[in-house]
């Protein structure tokens, strides 16, 4: 009986059809039957009501239904003046690669400017690399803000869930909650800083340092865009990965100096996995250095300019069989270099408490959660670099190639970042032997074979 | 100038990094001294212009070598050992030993200081490939022998009994 | 200060180095200490070796190819060292020096 008339008729109550069951159908259906065309009623949102008597009022917007919130949601400025300041978010990023660019391009100018000051060679220099470093820690900085809210949308939508909604709204200017990661960062800098009795005060405090400054310190060589580097090096790899490594100190130091059993099992066991997966992340590099004949990251790029007939571009992902197994085994290195799922077994949240970063609270967590940012973050501009050619525009017509490098290279950084991220929120967690044996019997293997096939390549088709 | 400032600083931390290393009772923050020095060699390298050097040194040392001895560290420390006194009781014969040495070394280091640098310092990472490959191939060889010896040794000597 | 470095600066901060890995050498108690005190040596003839390469020989690398040797045997010794500590460990429960007496006459 129920099964005839749809939705809208369970409002009538059930004691009216009851009395008329199975065997008397026809009898009870033209009854109901005008009523159920009644269109659903309209939505009157409930009185606002005192607030725990103390006499304020609970605000519109906590006792409408979110549902009726969300379908009237552009008709609020506030919204749309939100929705600008997401892009106002984006546009930053854009803008201080932009100025990155710019400046670089007015590098000479503006260096002359400052010699013509008068001032020593020593000033200069030093103001000089006082600009670039500003402009490099601008990048990281902002890619917090983006990179978390970013993430926090991509697992809502892959959950099938909205994610933050609210944050950043006084009456209504929250656009998808754009505002949620600075409120967060506000809301850690005023947590109390926990520092358990039985903990070595000084490794505990130094130790979300020394994971986050030696990856502020890799991003001197990254490249920007084309020319747009902090510091044009001619080992720029190999540095890049020498320094991403030091962050395993720093881990190391977290599990021990918290005094405390599970921490330090969780940070052993981190630096552990962290120090094999730089083996497959290193060796799988080896055949675009050879490709490209140089450490440097410029050169790197510039190997992948041009098109084959015109149509594919150069880029090492192109490449037959090696540039896809490195590009592989790259990004799956890199992702559990980054601790991030499916290797993220130090800091699984449901395992080992937080693993390392368990007896951290305020500041010093957040610096380890944007010190894990920050290396996806240097992953993905290396992954542009290394194998999508870095600056270099995929297609070969006009308004393509006019695109300014920076903003292709930034498109790419971004491809590939959203892949860590969806990567994360789509396969489960490895196990830790697992782990292992996946980076010591497969993927280390695979990177020599990987060499080998370069060098065959190298030796009878590419000259 | 600069140049001056940046060797007297890296060569000041060093020393200081290796004198918390050899005098510091607590062995982990010797541990962490030790990265500390290792890292301070590494400028050192690269105040000499040797780029590739300095970027082997922090991959090898720093994040190789100084974490390992961080791992046994912590995995054999007690609690009870951190307040031990680490310094035996023949201290001061080292002590002479040294300050012997240190003279010798000194009067050594003097006949050398005319020598300045010069010309600026070159990328070295090419012509290190092209010496490996070419003149000393079989050295370089050899040492992958010695570092597999190294890797069967390490398991090995850590296999334990019931794994035998 | 302003004197321009030559190659007995360098020689001094590595002979320093060396003897400040020399006198931890003899008088730490911990191995893993005396490990430390050997890495420290090492890296004070890796110093020399370059700094010999840049101040004597500045038209080619053999300073610095060696002294990639040198670190590289270093790293294995250290990973010897410390794999044959962890046995004696199991076995005799204990890491300070003067405990391994037992072929004392």
């Amino acid at each position: 009986m129920t099964a005839k008339k749809p939705d809208p008729e369970d409002k009538k109550p059930e004691p009216a059809a009851a009395p008329a069951p199975v065997p008397v159908p026809a009898a009870a259906a033209p009854a109901p039957a005008p009523a159920a065309k009644a269109a659903p009623p309209k939505y009157v949102p409930p009185t606002p009501v005192l607030n725990r008597g103390n006499g304020r009022l609970i605000e519109d917007r906590f006792t409408t239904w979110p549902t009726q919130v969300f379908a009237d949601r552009w008709s609020r400025p506030g919204y749309q003046w939100g929705a600008g300041m997401l892009a106002g978010i984006l546009l930053g990023f854009a803008v201080t690669s932009a100025l990155i660019g710019e400046l670089a391009g007015w590098g000479d100018k503006l260096y002359s400017l400052l010699g013509a000051q008068g001032l020593p060679p020593l000033a200069v220099e030093a103001i000089w690399v006082a600009i670039k470093v500003i402009l490099v820690m601008h990048v990281i900085l902002i890619n917090g803000l983006w990179s978390i809210w970013w993430e926090r949308k991509i697992s809502a939508h892959i959950q099938t869930r909205v994610g933050p909604t609210y944050a950043g709204s006084p009456k209504g200017w929250n656009f998808h909650g754009w505002a949620q990661t600075a409120i967060d960062g506000i809301k850690l800098f005023l947590k109390e800083d926990v520092t358990p009795a039985a903990a070595d005060k000084w490794v505990h405090a130094l130790a979300p340092a020394i994971v986050v400054v030696p990856c502020i310190i890799a991003f001197a060589p990254v490249l920007f865009g084309d020319g747009l580097a902090a510091a044009s090096l001619d080992i720029g790899t190999l540095y890049i990965f020498a320094f991403a490594g030091i962050s395993v100190i720093g881990i190391v130091m977290a599990g021990w100096g918290s005094g405390n059993k599970y921490s330090l099992l969780g940070g052993l066991r981190g630096a552990a996995q962290m120090v094999s997966y730089e083996l497959p992340r290193g060796f799988s590099v080896v055949p675009v250095l050879m490709f490209a004949g140089s450490l440097d990251l410029q050169v790197i790029a510039n190997a992948q300019a041009g098109y084959w007939q015109g149509i594919i571009p150069r880029w090492f992902i192109f490449y037959p069989v090696v540039g896809q197994l490195a590009f592989t085994i790259f990004l799956i290195a890199s992702v559990a270099e980054t601790n991030r799922t499916p290797f993220d077994i130090p800091e699984a949240e449901s395992e080992l408490v937080s693993g390392f970063h368990t007896e951290y609270s305020g500041m010093k967590w957040s610096i380890f959660f944007l010190a894990e940012y920050a290396y996806v973050l240097l992953g993905s501009f290396l992954l542009a670099t290394f194998f999508l050619g870095g600056g270099a525009s995929p297609i070969n017509a006009v308004p393509f190639t006019l695109v300014p490098s920076w903003l292709w290279m930034l498109g790419k950084a971004m491809l590939m970042m959203f892949v860590f991220l969806w990567i994360r929120w789509t396969l489960p967690r490895f196990r830790v032997d697992q782990l292992m044996d996946y980076c010591w019997k497969f993927l280390l293997p695979w990177s020599f074979v990987n060499i080998a096939f370069a060098g065959l390549y190298l030796a009878f088709w590419l000259k | 100038m600069l140049e001056q400032i940046v060797f007297y600083s890296l060569s000041l931390l060093t020393l200081a990094s290796a004198l918390a290393v050899v005098l510091h009772r607590n062995t982990v923050h010797s541990s962490l001294f030790l990265g500390l020095s290792l890292a301070g060699v590494a400028g050192l390298f690269a105040a000499l212009g040797a780029d590739f050097i300095f970027a082997a040194q922090i991959m090898v040392y720093v994040s190789g070598v100084a974490v390992l001895v961080m791992f046994v560290v912590m995995l054999l420390g007690r609690a009870s050992d951190l307040h031990l006194r680490q310094i035996n009781e023949r201290w001061m014969a080292a002590l002479l030993v040294c300050g012997v040495a240190a003279v010798g070394l000194f009067k050594i280091a003097r006949l050398h200081s005319a020598t300045v640098a010069t010309g600026a310092p070159r990328p070295s990472t090419h012509d290190i490939g092209r010496l490996f490959l070419g003149e000393w191939l079989v050295p370089f060889e050899l040492i992958s022998l010695v570092l597999l010896a190294a890797l069967l040794g390490a398991v090995f000597f850590t296999r334990t009994e019931n794994a035998r | 200060m302003t004197a321009p470095l030559t190659l007995s600066h360098y020689m001094i901060v590595a002979g320093l180095l060396f003897l400040i890995g020399v006198f931890g050498a003899l008088t730490r108690r911990n191995i893993i200490g005396i490990l430390m005190s050997i890495e420290l040596m090492f890296n004070a003839a890796n110093i020399n070796l370059v700094a010999f390469d840049r101040f004597l020989h500045p038209e080619g690398v053999t300073g610095q190819a060696l002294a990639l040797f040198v670190m590289t045997v270093a790293a294995a010794e250290i990973v010897v060292g410390l794999a044959l500590l962890l046995a004696i460990y199991r076995g005799t429960d204990t890491v300070y020096a003067e405990d391994f007496n037992l072929l004392k006459g």
